[in-house]
């Protein structure tokens, strides 16, 4: 926090450098969570300089209750969500703890999945799987699985409760390896009927 | 078709650790035999995951953003000095406004304080100290403000 707090102390009294370095640090975790809810490379561009735009106008305002990275990140997130709602797109979908259930279930032992899975065709359908996520719960996977944010922190910077955060996860993860078994072709044993 | 709510609830619990472990061990780097055939699917779930994005921002993204922030920056400077000179031109023209109603009403009377032999008198003593400290002030805090601005 400290560190947030000298970078932050720096920007304010406009020292040389210091913003770019603020972005050159922050960049990355924004890019994630705006490419992944907007999915459009040129406009996670231009909305990425937007929140830098605005933490530089409104950095004043960051009182440090939360980390810098995560007070960035909120911005990142409220601005493409905005972005989203502007083109009438759908970001959310319901949670539903009944949606999913089937594909829990138990698979065989004998197939070896790391051989099946070398094949580029599965490894492009999964990746298809997560393109076609709800912006929401692909940016959570994202941010829990690659950038390594913990739920709480996810919960600071998507505004969402905990629950619902782990929520999305369970069924992102459970989807994606539904569609992970389908494509290698692996079939249930012991699913069991609901 | 029934179900047992807590058998629901187990399942789903056990599905959930079942991820957790898949990512923990995917992070501890666990050999891809090892472990539930289920937390191998999802070990490659999660390695798939924390891959990153084929697309990425240009290398000169900070450069970029950090010159737009400073051109912001120098246009909002402009923007208070340009509002700074109006309220300067507004403030001398009520002065000058103020100077022409007060010379119109209190003229005469004005005139005769600044006729020779008036300013030493006692009644025209104290105001004289009043423009004479308002001076020495207005000096002062122009000073100030030089220093201030180096």
């Amino acid at each position: 926090m400290s560190e947030d707090r000298n970078l932050v102390e720096a920007v304010l009294a406009r020292r040389a450098g210091a913003f770019e370095r603020l972005v050159r640090e922050h960049q990355g975790l924004c890019w994630d969570i705006v490419y992944r809810m907007v999915r459009h490379a040129e406009d996670a561009r231009e909305l990425s300089q937007e929140v830098f735009l605005k933490v530089y106008r409104y950095l004043d305002r960051y009182r440090y209750e939360a980390s810098l990275k995560t007070w960035i990140g909120r911005i990142a997130y409220s601005v493409a969500l905005r972005h989203l709602e502007r083109k009438r797109l759908s970001y959310a979908e319901a949670v539903d703890d009944d949606d999913g259930y089937d594909a829990i279930g138990n698979i065989g032992d004998e197939f070896d999945l790391e051989a099946a899975f070398a094949d580029h065709q599965a490894y492009q359908e999964l990746h298809a799987a997560i393109d076609a996520l709800p912006p929401v719960q692909r940016t959570v996977l994202g941010l829990y699985h690659f950038d390594e944010l913990s739920i709480g922190e996810i919960a600071v910077v998507t505004g969402l409760a905990e629950g619902t955060i782990k929520s999305h996860l369970y069924r992102a993860r459970l989807r994606l390896r539904d569609t992970l078994e389908t494509s290698l072709g692996v079939s249930h044993d012991h699913r069991q009927a609901v | 078709m029934t179900i047992d709510k807590r058998f629901d609830a187990e399942r789903i619990e056990d599905e959930w650790q079942a991820q957790e472990r898949a990512l923990e061990q995917e992070r501890r780097g666990v050999p891809g035999n090892e472990g539930t055939s289920r937390e191998r699917r999802y070990r490659v779930l999660a390695r798939v995951l924390a891959e990153p994005s084929v697309a990425q921002l240009p290398v000169d993204f900070a450069a970029t953003v950090a010159r737009e922030a400073r051109t912001l920056d120098a246009a909002q400077e402009a923007r208070e000095q340009r509002f700074e000179k109006r309220l300067i031109v507004t403030l001398w023209s009520v002065l000058a406004l103020a100077v022409v109603v007060v010379a119109a009403l209190y003229g005469e009377q004005l005139a005769a304080l600044l006729r020779p032999g008036q300013a030493s008198s006692p009644s025209a003593a104290p105001w004289l100290f009043v423009l004479l400290g308002a001076i020495g002030m207005s000096y002062l805090w122009q000073r100030v403000q030089i220093r201030r601005a180096r």
